[in-house]
């Protein structure tokens, strides 16, 4: 006779593998195995850099620490938990995106709690302890947490495993004219801006400069310890450089230079011949896995980390 | 009894030159590790306030007084620190975030550090059985109120609560920053460093200053010796000159290089090894060869007990 709790180890271990338990930790599962210690480089950084470094293969211990959603925020507070594993000298990338410099205003309680399964108590924004609870507990048990749900996910991951799945067509190639006029709308409802031309709001701009504080924070943080930071823009598909008018172009780059370039360090690959064709790209905001490989041999190139 | 040697804080406090590490003990396996180290010698109790077993090691205590032993022969070291969950709660072992960080609300109360640090102590002498501590630690360079917390350990000093006061983790910018607003440097700064991990900068930066170090978790390399043939070869020879154990060798080391190591123990002969190491002495070639095997490795994640430390 199975015990209820085999039982559960049982459904436990399905649930695990499925697409829902994934997408509530959103790549945080990372971090609930120690990283190695003595780490060359890591990367920070939101939805861009998670899709835009790719150390595999390369003679160097880096990590890739972006997370998708993130801001510099959290980025910080991944850092302050996490410099430990790097070694004296080792190099921080802050990497650059398009509207880095605003608060994102879809922040919320379900976002929040991937961070609850990793990160101190002291550096999880509105901390709340049945937060705690829950996070643990889905991690872990999730079946005891939320029983149908599990049940009707493991069914949908067994039927997608084992019936005909249909045939993704050889012509179905990513339209990047139009992925970048989606991803440029989709940003602009997001935030708010109907005009990318005109000046920042006031409330824009307050959270422009305390933005910019935090990247400030973040680099001198960085030198206190003994660490490199750099920011890094990694590269775009051009059917989105060219939606970016001048001026916000120019307010993302000097946003990523702290205002004054001999604060930190600034590479920008945006526009990068090397890494242009549509081969390297998974959509006209992300690099696929060639382009990611690609783009992070030649930044650890020109910071002169390999040969 | 083992002739124990001791060291001498720029106070004028003398200290055993070994100490019983007490994290995670509890209950009857405490008492008995207490009560072995006693027996075998040991004088110095490293405890913490968010170990779970200050009222133990009260209680283990008084059972050691009544049977003849005096307080003033023990040398009682605690620390303040932030709360951990306890082992029996979900996420057990980890820190709350409760203390000393600014986001947490009972930070947010007026003179908030001055109460937590009274209060701390206050709670620290009541479950020790005691009305003073030997040394009181802080337990990490909490960011956020690095030098407020410093300055309520000052004042509990000046009040005659604690002979000695000191710090633990701490890197040479913490201590500089203390430099500047303290009226009272640490007098010890407790972290981990072994053969594989010499720390030298601090060590002397902590010399040059006139603070001693004390070592935690002294024989964590010894788990590792599979991974560092090197440094496992090397020990095992010293071992078979000296007719010492691998542990005893590495405490010796410690000791020798002036620092004060904290083993923990259960095991009466265990205890009785790791104290035993003032008999012979490394010759100083050994000594330069042990810490050639320095690699700088880091075994503790601190940034995850101390974010941003």
């Amino acid at each position: 006779m199975i015990g209820k709790r085999k039982i559960y180890r049982i459904i436990n271990t399905r649930v695990k593998r499925t697409a829902w338990y994934h997408s509530l930790w959103n790549g945080a599962d990372k971090f609930w195995k120690n990283p190695p210690f003595d780490l060359d480089v890591v990367n920070l950084g939101s939805g861009g850099a998670l899709h835009a470094f790719n150390y595999d293969g390369l003679p160097i211990k880096g990590a890739n620490w972006a997370l998708w959603p993130q801001s510099l925020v959290h980025d910080f507070n991944i850092l302050k938990n996490y410099f430990s594993f790097i070694k004296p000298g080792g190099t921080v990338v802050i990497t650059a995106c398009p509207f880095g410099f605003l608060k994102n205003p879809n922040y919320n309680v379900a976002s929040n709690l991937k961070y609850y399964t990793f990160l101190h108590p002291a550096t999880i924004l509105d901390f709340d302890e049945n937060e705690r609870m829950k996070a643990l507990l889905l991690r872990d048990n999730p079946f005891s947490v939320k029983p149908k749900r599990c049940l009707k996910e493991l069914y949908k991951y067994y039927c997608d495993k084992y019936l005909e799945k249909k045939e993704v067509s050889a012509d179905s190639r990513i339209d990047f004219a139009q992925n970048a006029r989606n991803m440029v709308d989709a940003w602009k409802k997001q935030f708010g801006i109907n005009d990318l031309g005109a000046p920042l709001s006031e409330k824009h701009q307050l959270e422009y400069n305390s933005r910019q504080q935090t990247l400030l924070d973040i680099v001198r943080f960085c030198k206190e310890r003994d660490l490199k930071p750099v920011v890094v823009y990694p590269p775009i598909h051009q059917e989105l450089r060219n939606i970016f008018p001048e001026y916000f172009v120019n307010i993302t780059k000097s946003f990523m230079g702290g205002g004054n370039s001999q604060i930190v360090e600034f590479y920008d690959y945006s526009d990068y011949p090397a890494i242009s064709d549509d081969k390297y790209f998974k959509t006209s905001y992300f690099l696929n896995e060639l382009g990611a490989k690609k783009f992070t041999e030649i930044l650890l190139k020109d910071l002169k980390l390999i040969k | 009894m083992v002739l124990m040697i001791e060291r001498v804080l720029h106070n004028g406090v003398r200290m055993p030159a070994i100490g019983l590490g007490t994290y995670p003990l509890m209950g009857d396996a405490l008492y008995q590790s207490v009560s072995n180290a006693y027996d075998t010698g040991y004088r110095l109790i490293d405890t913490a306030d968010n170990y779970y077993n200050e009222a133990d090691l009260g209680n283990a205590l008084n059972r050691i007084y009544i049977q003849g032993a005096k307080r003033e022969e023990f040398f009682l070291v605690t620390k303040i620190s932030d709360e951990l969950y306890h082992p029996n709660e979900l996420g057990g072992g980890r820190n709350k975030g409760k203390y000393f960080w600014k986001n947490s609300p009972i930070m947010q109360k007026p003179n908030a550090v001055h109460d937590v640090v009274k209060s701390k102590v206050e709670d620290s002498l009541q479950k020790l059985k005691t009305d003073y501590i030997d040394l009181l630690l802080m337990h990490w360079p909490y960011p956020d109120y690095f030098e407020e917390i410093w300055f309520e350990m000052e004042r509990v000093y000046q009040e005659g609560k604690v002979r000695a006061i000191g710090v633990c983790n701490c890197r040479e910018r913490h201590l500089e920053r203390l430099k500047k607003t303290a009226r009272i440097m640490p007098m010890v700064n407790q972290f981990e460093t072994s053969p594989l991990n010499t720390k030298e900068g601090l060590l002397s930066y902590c010399d040059e200053n006139k603070v001693q170090v004390m070592v935690y978790s002294p024989l964590m390399t010894l788990r590792m010796l599979d991974n560092y043939g090197g440094y496992a070869s090397l020990l095992n020879e010293i071992c078979l000159k000296y007719k010492k154990t691998v542990a005893q060798i590495v405490l010796r080391y410690d000791v020798q290089r002036g620092l004060i190591p904290i083993p923990k123990s259960s095991s009466r002969e265990r205890l009785q090894q790791n104290i035993d190491i003032f008999d012979f002495g490394l010759s100083a070639e050994e000594m330069k060869m042990l810490s050639a095997c320095n690699i700088n490795l880091q075994t503790l994640p601190e940034s995850k007990s101390c974010p941003g430390l």
